[in-house]
């Protein structure tokens, strides 16, 4: 059996593969082999080197350590250093806004207040209460002619639609089809037998609040010939409300095509 | 000869100690890899000594040899790409251990045979 391949081709390991276990197989001997007297001031020489060598290596991993640490801390005190800086410039930034908001002569707020809560109601933001009137639009109770087609029965999402026209038309401020309020973003359209108005769907009979002049939205809606043939085949029934609450959208659109300033993007 | 040795030594150290230079940090991968290399053959040799097998020529040869195998093989595993460091330390490492477990029981069996001389009885005239 050869023996294994090894780096230190060294006599002072074990030559037999026996032997390169920890126990050897020759009796243990009494005592060190006798070394030439030349010898022994070379090793120990190269003992001398060898003492040298681990402690420069010592001192060398040391001083690589503190290096280390050393530029760490250096560039903790940079980012100090950047913050600090940056701190400044903001401070002096502040400083600079706190001297033109006092030398910027005073708003009159309240009448910008108000423009803000008509745009507000205008745009569905904020709740209108007033005068106005209430339209209900029924499904027909009653039987159908002889031959009548079965849609002809129902509400369509064509008279609500028109009916909102009507209502906008003749100067109504706010105007909500079944609790929803109508905005430029409303969608009416029928899904089956109910009616969708801003995603969300309700079934007849459809109630449509307008908050306005009654006097004006009662003769559009009572001169209308469309509500009037339609008020043969359904039920449309109105009449002046003394307080109308027209709610808010329940939920803003999402435009994420509208810049903060109201510009198209 | 451990004496000599043994002051050679803590020479050496005290040399090291008041260097007023420090090897330079770029070789210090490859010098601890030779470094690693020299204490296996010193701890070879302290066993070959017990084992009464030590030979001063071939002590001192394998020992410069190998450490400077150990930090070229080193380096030109870091030219090539290849980590040899670790391949190298996990070798030396693992015959300075067998080395020192061959070291300590051969330390064992001395005291042993020595206390049952000892304590057997003297041969009578």
């Amino acid at each position: 059996m050869a023996d294994p391949p090894s780096l230190d081709p060294s006599p002072n390991r074990p030559r037999t593969p026996a032997a390169v276990s920890w126990r050897p197989r020759a009796p243990v001997a009494q005592g060190s082999a006798p070394v030439a007297g030349g010898w022994v001031w070379v090793i120990a020489v190269l003992a001398g080197l060898l003492g040298f060598w681990v402690v420069q290596q010592w001192r060398l991993q040391t001083l690589l350590q503190q290096t280390a640490a050393a530029q760490e801390a250096r560039m903790l005190a940079q980012l100090v250093q950047s913050s600090l800086a940056r701190d400044a410039v903001l401070a002096a930034r502040l400083s600079t806004l706190r001297q033109d908001a006092a030398n910027t002569p005073s708003v009159p707020l309240a009448g910008l207040r108000q423009r803000l809560r008509a745009a507000q109601g205008q745009a569905g933001l904020g709740s209108v209460t007033g005068v106005g009137v209430t339209v209900v639009l029924h499904d027909a109770a009653g039987p159908a002619f002889p031959g009548e087609p079965a849609e002809l029965q129902l509400v369509h999402d064509q008279y609500v639609l028109h009916i909102v026209g009507l209502l906008s038309a003749a100067g109504a401020q706010a105007v909500s089809i079944a609790g929803q309020r109508y905005v430029s973003t409303t969608a009416i359209y029928c899904a089956g037998p109910t009616i969708s108005v801003n995603g969300v769907t309700s079934g007849s009979p459809f109630v449509v609040q307008a908050v306005g002049r009654p006097t004006a939205l009662l003769a559009a809606l009572a001169s209308d010939p469309d509500v009037q043939g339609w008020s043969q085949l359904v039920s449309i029934q109105f009449h002046a409300t003394a307080v109308v609450r027209v709610a808010a959208l329940a939920t803003v659109p999402d435009l994420p095509w509208l810049t903060p300033t109201g510009h198209r993007g | 000869m451990i004496w000599i040795v043994l002051v050679g030594l803590a020479l050496g150290m005290l040399v090291g100690l008041a260097f007023p230079v420090v090897l330079p940090g770029a070789f210090a991968h490859y010098l601890s890899i030779a470094l690693l290399a020299a204490l296996d053959s010193v701890f070879g040799g302290v066993r070959g000594s017990l084992e009464n097998r030590f030979d001063a020529t071939m002590f001192i040869t394998g020992l410069v040899s190998n450490a400077i195998l150990a930090a070229g093989l080193t380096y030109v595993g870091d030219k090539l790409g290849v980590p040899l460091y670790y391949a190298a330390l996990f070798a030396l490492g693992f015959r300075i251990f067998q080395n020192l477990g061959a070291i300590r029981h051969l330390l064992q069996d001395r005291w042993r045979a020595r206390r049952a001389a000892r304590e057997r009885p003297a041969p009578r005239d």
